[in-house]
């Protein structure tokens, strides 16, 4: 593939990936997606550095600081409320600045629910898993899933096909219409937000064949921001690295750099203020 | 492509001495030595606990649940089979005892057992060894790797060993057990100590399996006089001694056991022909890669 003329020639060196979840303090707990990664760095040629995150110790005073300087923002799944807030803070800091992100299963869901706040101004929309009560509920149970009060095996669980839409970041990343990939969750998008979602450039990417459950989400106005249901993590090996990792750890050296600028900018502006400071004092 | 006829043969591997030792990995990298070589190879995982999957087990506990395509919620060990050998695994290739038991007592319930008393011995190992033959008669695999949780020792592993020993006892040579140990390193005397496996592996003669083949985990290189040494209390072959040194990255696993020839004296023990030179062209062209990098994290 012909590279464009904002690609630089030699990738950067070093890639620093953000993983943010609440189960930090345990790797294995993301084993697959720490291997994952190691599996897109060999196959960029190029170093991931993984920096782990705690999803409960990020707010919004500091994230410019903890993740100001990552490439890449890929937020864990996950179940239940804990850490929630420091999962939705760190994505919309990788939305509003431009930052390549990667949501997984309620990291996904997180960035739906991040969404329906900040841009589509859905006052504390939230998903039922937490907020049962919510005024809006973008996230909701799955029908099938309604009934069932049994926790063990009962899950949307196993391969399941999806149609990707032409056009999309989806399409180019997989380089075909239909893939299969692994689930394991019983909450989706409410389809009932869906066209509310797309008309403000949050899209659907990637549906079931059946056409009721979203599986990946991408919004247009931002290089880089993909969301999906499944969990491609499953799916990489040493031999087929999975296309979603391998262009997640791209994706910040193919942002042209006017876009980055913003973040260049801040920089800056922090290293003027602190030069103006240490003169005054 | 030729009828496979020979039968199957089962692989068991058992862990001693301590819990964390890498089975899966050691487990994952046999299978591609010999995948490398020709054969189609399976893993399984067999663990102890009462859960019946991981699904519900807190990820502190036990790490992430692996997600198998036909849905099985499974051990993070299932992950590094698919990883080191690009093959999908299934719902048979993660048992847990709560399942063995599950499907027992349901049976009972069913009546299936016809009056009789149900026990450990024979129904509970039966159902192990049900599972364990499950994978080899799909038809797909020449071996069939089990790899058993725990350690030697641990009261709920122990069903598990006694199904290895009746299927050793059922099927001879198609069988071969492999005993992943630690030799751990005395810096004040600067040596490996070999009394741990030798006490780990008189455990596993207790209930009446000989590992054929060890494999020491350690931080030092392991000289010929401790093979020797091991070789001879553990009651194995010399060149059955295997040594696993601390590796930088799990990738270089699969060619450090080449290097100690682990599939050669697999095969061997299990009377199958080497075939062809393990084509691992695909692996050290990852791992050169990889390797790079790891210099350069370690250079910043």
């Amino acid at each position: 593939m012909e590279k464009l003329p904002w690609q630089t020639k030699n990738p950067t060196s070093e890639v620093r990936i953000g993983l943010i979840g609440k189960y930090i303090e345990l790797k294995d707990a993301y084993k697959s997606i720490a291997e994952s990664l190691i599996h897109a760095g060999v196959s960029n040629e190029t170093k991931v550095n993984v920096e782990w995150i705690h999803s409960e110790k990020l707010d919004e005073k500091n994230v410019q600081e903890k993740l100001g300087n990552l490439h890449g923002i890929l937020v864990a799944p996950g179940f239940g409320d804990r850490g929630i807030e420091g999962k939705i803070n760190a994505i919309r800091f990788a939305r509003e600045q431009k930052i390549p992100f990667l949501g997984i299963c309620l990291g996904m869901q997180c960035a739906v629910i991040e969404f329906s706040r900040n841009v589509l101004g859905l006052e504390n929309a939230h998903s039922t898993e937490m907020a049962p009560e919510t005024k809006y509920p973008v996230i909701d149970i799955m029908d099938d899933q309604k009934n069932i009060t049994k926790k063990g095996g009962t899950m949307r669980l196993g391969e399941y096909p999806c149609n990707i839409s032409k056009n999309t970041k989806a399409a180019t990343i997989y380089g075909k219409s239909r893939i299969s990939e692994r689930h394991r969750h019983r909450y989706e998008f409410n389809n009932k937000y869906l066209k509310k979602f797309e008309d403000a450039g949050m899209v659907a990417s990637g549906v079931n064949p059946n056409g009721n459950l979203v599986e990946i989400i991408e919004y247009k106005n931002h290089p880089w921001f993909i969301g999906v249901q499944f969990h491609p993590e499953y799916k990489s090996t040493v031999e087929n690295p999975h296309p979603l990792f391998v262009k997640f750890v791209k994706a910040h050296s193919t942002i042209p750099d006017n876009l980055k600028s913003s973040f260049q900018q801040r920089i800056y502006c922090y290293l003027c203020g602190l030069i103006l400071m240490m003169n005054g004092s | 492509m030729e009828t496979k006829t020979s039968p199957v043969k089962y692989i068991f591997v058992t862990g001693g001495v301590s819990s964390s030792l890498g089975k899966g990995i050691i487990s994952a990298s046999l299978a591609k030595l010999l995948q490398a070589r020709g054969y189609s190879a399976t893993i399984q995982k067999l663990d102890p606990y009462i859960n019946v999957d991981p699904g519900t087990l807190n990820p502190y506990e036990h790490g992430e649940c692996f997600v198998t395509n036909d849905g099985a919620e499974t051990d993070l060990d299932l992950g590094h089979y698919e990883r080191f050998l690009n093959v999908p695994t299934s719902q048979s290739n993660n048992v847990t005892t709560g399942r063995i038991y599950q499907t027992v007592i349901n049976k009972e319930r069913e009546g299936a057992y016809l009056g009789k008393t149900v026990q450990v011995i024979p129904h509970i190992t039966d159902e192990i060894k049900r599972r364990i033959k499950l994978l080899g008669e799909t038809g797909q695999f020449e071996v069939v790797i089990t790899e058993i949780g725990g350690t030697v020792g641990d009261i709920e592993s122990l069903p598990f060993i006694e199904a290895v020993r009746q299927m050793i006892w059922e099927m001879g040579s198609n069988c071969a057990v492999i005993h992943l140990t630690l030799l751990p390193y005395l810096t004040v005397t600067g040596e490996l100590k070999t009394k741990p496996t030798q006490h780990s592996v008189k455990t596993l003669l207790e209930y009446g399996v000989q590992p054929d083949i060890l494999v020491c985990r350690s931080e030092k290189p392991v000289n010929a006089e401790i093979r020797r040494k091991l070789a001879l209390f553990c009651n194995v072959n010399v060149n059955a001694v295997i040594e696993s040194i601390d590796a930088s990255t799990i990738y270089d696993v699969p060619l450090l056991m080449l290097k100690e020839q682990l599939d050669k004296v697999v095969l061997a023990k299990l009377k199958l022909p080497l075939r062809q030179e393990p084509d691992m062209e695909g692996w050290k062209n990852f791992l050169g890669k990889l390797k790079i990098q790891l210099l350069k994290l370690e250079l910043v």
